[in-house]
């Protein structure tokens, strides 16, 4: 099997009964799955559950998928369902307090201090979850707006009007700061 | 292109989305419009800043993958058909001792198994019932059979005077004794035929009332 299959073809190899066609997409959408979780609710363990729910989740439910193309939205919308509907979920703020020396830094261009590290993700955490979903996906995960609107089942119109109003609270928050 | 059209697809300028030929216009316009320009600076350094907040992580622990089917080789065959074997063999040797029940004498010096005596004790398990009042008739009936000859050397000498009383009682008494002696001679020979005969008495004890006529022949097994 080869690495470069598009998530289509891996899809339809998986509905078609190959499990290691499964296997690829879990190995390529893992890491961001996870991170974007972690993101959320700031709790490993709990992004890992449910990164692991997501997975076995699209795995039974492959069939449904009608867009194959967009396996990735399809899986991330899983998982924003699947963290809405946890009463684990701790506070924002937890989740911004969140900050691991195990983060792998090295390779950022703009390696930080903790105290900014941890100013930023307080500004973030202060945003309605509505638009920390949005501001994830588009700024960490590189999500379109259509992409995001199958994620978030929203229109993309508010989708983007989600993203300004965020940006500008995060500008003024850190003018305020500086 | 205004002000609020640049605007508009800002977040796709920064991310890189906006087809050519937009893009030109986009660029035109962010030449001549300071603030604008300055937006998507800020746009930029925004990302950037929230990228570098949240570094990537790794998950801990191998997150689901689900097991492919097993393409099956000639090792693995191999092994399964050498498990299904072991098993018939197992169940073979437990069946081969439930029929033949072999008896297992085991003292310091060595084991024994002995496959015969298995089948002796069956036939014994299957011998026709002998019953107490059984072997009490054919002691009787060996007895009468001996007894009119040691009768005859018990008969008194005829012609002999007359005994008295006290000389009658002892003579009685002797003749009790001797008859007493050739009981238990006659007792002792019978036991030894019972037991050359390969009896088992003992399983004769524990049958039932329902015994057969005492008079039939007993069919007994021999070893």
């Amino acid at each position: 099997m080869k690495q470069g299959e598009s998530d289509t073809e891996l899809v339809e190899q998986a509905l078609a009964g190959r499990v290691e066609a499964f296997n690829l997409l879990v190995w390529r959408w893992q890491r961001q799955l996870y991170n974007f979780l972690l993101r959320l609710s700031g709790d490993r363990s709990l992004a890992e559950d449910l990164c692991q729910e997501a997975f076995l989740r699209s795995y039974l439910n492959l069939r449904e998928l009608r867009e194959k193309e967009r396996f990735a939205s399809w899986l991330f919308r899983i998982a924003v369902n699947l963290y809405r509907s946890d009463r684990r979920r701790p506070s924002p703020l937890a989740a911004a307090a969140d900050l691991d020396d195990s983060y792998d830094t090295a390779g950022e261009a703009h390696p930080m201090s903790r105290e900014m590290q941890l100013a930023i993700r307080t500004l973030v955490s202060r945003l309605k979850p509505e638009l920390r979903e949005v501001v994830f996906l588009r700024f960490f995960h590189g999500f379109q707006f259509d992409e995001m609107a199958v994620i978030l089942n929203c229109p993309v119109g508010t989708l983007k009007s989600r993203l300004y109003k965020a940006v500008d609270e995060l500008r003024l928050g850190l003018a305020s700061q500086s | 292109m205004n002000c609020p059209d640049f605007q508009e697809l800002i977040a796709e300028r920064v991310a890189g989305e906006v087809p050519t030929e937009r893009r030109r216009e986009m660029d035109a316009h962010e030449e001549i419009c300071p603030s604008c320009r300055r937006l998507v600076t800020e746009w930029r350094e925004m990302q950037s800043l929230l990228v570098a907040s949240w570094p990537t992580a790794d998950p801990a622990l191998p997150l689901f993958l689900p097991n492919p089917p097993r393409r099956s080789s000639w090792l693995q065959t191999a092994q399964t058909w050498f498990g299904f074997a072991s098993m018939a063999a197992v169940t073979a040797c437990l069946l081969m001792l439930a029929i033949l029940r072999p008896s297992v004498n085991f003292d310091r010096r060595q084991l024994a198994i002995n496959f015969s005596q298995s089948h002796a004790d069956e036939e014994v398990i299957s011998a026709p019932a002998v019953t107490q009042a059984q072997v009490q008739t054919w002691v009787r009936q060996a007895l009468d059979q001996s007894m009119p000859q040691s009768g005859e050397k018990m008969q008194p000498v005829s012609g002999s005077r007359a005994l008295s009383p006290s000389e009658e009682q002892t003579r009685r008494i002797a003749q009790l004794g001797v008859e007493f002696e050739i009981l238990r001679e006659n007792q002792g020979s019978l036991w030894q035929q019972v037991e050359q005969h390969g009896l088992y008495l003992q399983s004769a004890w524990r049958v039932p009332s329902d015994a057969p006529d005492s008079n039939e022949k007993p069919k007994f097994n021999r070893r």
